[in-house]
């Protein structure tokens, strides 16, 4: 029994091990191309630069403090702006199991909010929040808040009518069954609509820096496009890339505790194990 | 003059839906004595579930009227599920101590005496458990406790016994009717199975197929330990009732 569990794990870690190198492999092949391209002529060079360039360009911008400092201003504004518009959204989207008719009445006021898009608000952003960090991470915060709402609305509604029932016929009020049995019910939608959010987030606080920044990964790309500095703009969209990933696996790592936030949220303190 | 927890007068359900009507409860009238156990018996389909619903509030029958006393209502209410569903973010403990949270009487005295009822039901160690790992008589022992710990003085219990092994479910019918007995709980008690509804009852009502209407009324008096739920069936009312009760749910017409 043990030498048969021994033996899959040993399968399973040497096809994750096959993925990654091919992975690796799809990965060289496409830099080695590119570089040679890259070197093919001056006309292309500057079209698309060159992954050695790049990567000197990244490390210049590493060695200089640079990037960490544009990094962290841009996921800054990103995280923050991710938080507030997914908390915002969440809470005001399961409140909404409340009352059908608030629901129904709000509903294609929702939709024609949400289908907006985030860039035609750029000008009443800077009228209402500035042009500094307050307002990339409205953008940002504008991005998400209509994802979660819906996602959390759509997973309070769904919520099973049997679970309801079960305190229901303990005589329940209405709060309780809000408590005990829509926001845990619903968690895994807001979770997934945080993971959703990371995306819009990101593309929020971006938009936010084109429209006006003097730091931020978005305004180093901004200024290096302007200045036909190919390399340099992909090197920072590197950065932008690590950014996601790095937000991706935090809010997987939140979604796999989640049995932790059902009960802080849901069952009192005497009961927790 | 005894006094009514419940008083159902010419109850009437019909379910619409696209394909037509079904009419699952026509002119029901039944009253529930304080303090007993109340069975309704019936062949499958014929709208006791309903009519249980309907005494809990979460169906409006379509005639009828529906009367339950407001200060037992107060007292607190407890339904157990066919389905014996269990929240399944919670585990085997926090799932039963539902009943004392929503009633605000949770303390470290109920959690301990909960914890003894969960080990006295022979769940004793699966307190942190998930209810995926659990069985389905498992999770309907957890069902029970869940609603008998809520310390109610209205039951209402849907099948509660139907997913449990035989000898298990005799012994849990035995301390069942004990602690009902015990509590004074007016408890209405849905089931198919006519020998349980026998030991358990003071009042046996049988429903016909549907659409469901009352077609007796028994209150079984078992003379040889009415207390057991095995022993008890050495007694000689018990065989005569059930034949009785056969008699009244065999299908007729046609065979």
């Amino acid at each position: 029994m043990k030498d048969c569990k021994d033996r899959m794990r040993a399968h399973a870690m040497k096809s994750r091990l096959k993925v990654a190198l091919v992975r690796i492999a799809i990965l060289l092949v496409i830099l080695a191309i590119w570089e040679v391209l890259g070197r093919s002529s001056r006309e292309v060079f500057f079209a698309i630069g060159s992954p050695f360039e790049i990567a000197r360009e990244f490390a210049d911008l590493l060695v200089r403090g640079e990037l960490v400092r544009h990094f962290s201003v841009t996921g800054a504004e990103a995280l923050i702006g991710l938080l507030i518009g997914t908390f915002v959204g969440s809470v005001a989207g399961l409140l909404l199991w409340y009352s059908d008719l608030v629901d129904r009445v709000l509903r294609p006021f929702v939709l024609g909010l949400g289908t907006l898009p985030i860039f035609a608000f750029a000008p009443l952003m800077i009228i209402w929040f500035g042009i500094d960090f307050k307002m990339k991470v409205a953008m940002a915060a504008f991005s998400t808040v209509f994802v979660s709402f819906s996602q959390a609305r759509r997973g309070a509604t769904l919520v099973s009518g049997e679970y309801v029932e079960i305190l229901k016929g303990l005589n329940a009020g209405r709060s309780s069954v809000f408590r005990k049995i829509v926001i845990p019910g619903a968690l895994d939608w807001v979770l997934g609509s945080m993971r959703l959010n990371v995306g819009f987030a990101l593309l929020g606080a971006f938009i936010g820096e084109f429209i006006s920044a003097d730091q931020g990964l978005g305004y180093v790309i901004l200024r290096a496009g302007s200045l036909y500095n190919i390399p340099r703009a992909f090197a920072a969209s590197i950065g932008i890339i690590v950014l996601a990933l790095t937000f991706d696996w935090a809010a997987r790592l939140v979604e796999s505790r989640r049995h932790i936030l059902v009960q802080v949220l849901s069952v009192p303190r005497r009961l927790w194990i | 003059m005894p006094e009514f927890d419940i008083a159902v007068e010419g109850v009437s359900h019909i379910y619409k839906s696209k394909d037509g009507e079904v009419v699952a409860l026509e002119d029901v009238s039944l009253e529930i004595p304080r303090g007993t156990l109340f069975s309704i018996v019936g062949p499958s389909g014929c709208g006791k579930s309903t009519l249980l619903r309907i005494m809990l509030g979460f169906l409006r029958p379509t005639n009828g009227t529906i009367h339950v006393a407001e200060e037992r209502r107060r007292q607190g209410v407890a339904y157990i599920q066919q389905s014996a569903p269990l929240l399944p973010w919670r585990t085997l403990l926090q799932n039963a101590s539902l009943g004392l949270e929503v009633r605000w009487r949770l303390s470290d005295v109920r959690v301990n005496a909960l914890r003894e009822e969960i080990a006295s039901f022979g769940l004793g160690g699966f307190e942190d458990h998930l209810p995926g790992t659990l069985s389905g008589g498992m999770r309907q022992r957890v069902a029970l406790i869940r609603a008998l710990e809520s310390q109610p003085a209205l039951l209402f219990c849907d099948e509660p016994f139907a997913a449990i092994d035989f000898v298990t479910r005799l012994d849990l019918n035995t301390r069942f009717k004990d602690l009902c007995r015990v509590r004074r709980l007016t408890t209405v008690f849905v089931t198919h199975n006519i020998e349980e509804a026998i030991f358990l009852s003071d009042i046996i009502v049988v429903l016909s197929p549907r659409p469901g209407s009352v077609v007796k009324t028994y209150t079984p008096r078992l003379s040889i330990s009415p207390t057991d739920a095995v022993e008890s069936r050495k007694s000689p009312e018990f065989g005569e009732l059930f034949a009785q009760i056969w008699n009244d749910l065999r299908p007729r017409g046609g065979r």
